[in-house]
């Protein structure tokens, strides 16, 4: 009993034993467990810069920094499930597009073929005013952003024209740049 | 010295060997508290969503950033884990805005005017920290934009401009 004690096996000559197999087996789930964790980390901060070509980080930066907004988009995400893209151009109205709701849901994948319609008509802009309606959710309002913001492997691909070189360069962009615009409104 | 060839060799003949695993344990402490470090200064972990709230999914491949949190759950509006208005399932009490802007949210205002102040105070003193107006929105995915714009309006106001939703990648 006495030679258990303190988790330790004594010999005859003084020395001793410490038995760290369970401090082992919690070490090594910890350093798994946790490397695991810091990997996701990792990932993640690479994938972010390897976002976005210096081009496109150029074009984007430029339609940011933009005080007079030639063109405007405005996505309205009303109540009714219905899907309202305005355009306007040099302040003027430009096109209207209208899509119904499908069956008390918002029909996404037409509403994501028209953005990407209008990202090849107007490549440098980058930014859309999105106006919820009060009784839209959350969930709803990111299903939309995610349909504004990129383009997915089965759409066609979109260019944008380097400054630089003037050479056409592909971007899976479409309008990253979401602003709430009917907030302020009151 | 022959005291120790002596319980080698007495090991040896019992069939029974020791490993000598103290530098790996010692690799494996290192590698624990790097790790352990790492994680919890990762802005994943501090940006997770509490156990109130269901967060909706989404493509989005940007990564978490550090800023101040506001939860809206609900049962109510937290910022930074401290709660500062309480819902009825998702429903603001009229008492709880002004009376001739029902947008503004007072608790809400007041809490992050406090941290506003607090991160320009440390901004003066401090040339690394700057006060961005960043703020990390999660909300339930059920919520309506009845409430979320309330909260955007009062954070607006409070000098909180750029905001940002949080979602979870999809399962």
């Amino acid at each position: 009993m006495g030679q258990h004690r303190y988790g330790s096996r004594r010999h005859d000559d003084g020395t001793f034993e410490l038995q760290l197999t369970s401090m082992i087996d919690i070490f090594t789930i910890m350093v798994f467990f946790l490397l695991k964790g810091f990997a996701a980390v990792m990932l993640g901060l690479v994938f972010l810069d390897a976002q976005i070509p210096q081009p496109v980080a150029t074009a984007l930066e430029k339609d940011r920094n933009k005080k007079d907004r030639d063109i405007v988009l405005n996505v309205d995400i009303q109540s009714s499930r219905n899907l309202e893209i305005r355009v306007s151009v040099n302040g003027n109205d430009n096109q209207r597009i209208l899509v119904p709701g499908k069956s008390d849901s918002f029909d996404l994948n037409r509403f994501h073929n028209e953005i990407v319609n209008l990202k090849q008509k107007y490549p440098e802009t980058f930014r859309v005013d999105v106006n919820p309606g009060e009784k839209v959710s959350y969930k709803e309002i990111i299903q939309v952003m995610d349909q504004v913001r990129a383009r997915t492997p089965k759409d066609p691909k979109v260019f944008i024209t380097d400054e630089a070189t003037k050479k056409q360069v592909e971007t899976n962009l479409l309008f990253p740049d979401v602003v709430f615009g009917n907030v302020m409104e009151g | 010295m022959s005291r120790a060839l002596a319980r080698l060799r007495r090991r040896q003949t019992e069939g029974t060997f020791a490993l000598q695993i103290t530098s790996m344990i010692d690799i494996f402490t290192i590698m624990v508290f790097f790790l352990l470090k790492s994680y919890s200064a990762s802005s994943v972990v501090n940006t997770g969503p509490t156990s109130e709230i269901h967060l909706p999914s989404s493509m989005s491949e940007t990564s978490a950033v550090e800023s101040l949190k506001v939860i809206v759950s609900k049962t109510g509006i937290f910022v930074d884990d401290k709660k500062v208005l309480n819902l009825a399932d998702g429903k603001i009490a009229k008492d709880q805005t002004e009376n001739n802007d029902p947008q503004f949210i007072k608790a809400l205002f007041e809490e992050l005017d406090k941290q506003a102040q607090k991160s320009r105070d440390i901004a003066s003193v401090n040339e690394d920290h700057k006060f961005e107006g960043k703020i990390v929105m999660q909300a339930d995915e059920g919520l309506s934009y009845d409430l979320l714009k309330k909260v955007m309006y009062t954070a607006t106001l409070a000098g909180y401009n750029d905001l940002k939703l949080a979602a979870v990648k999809p399962q």
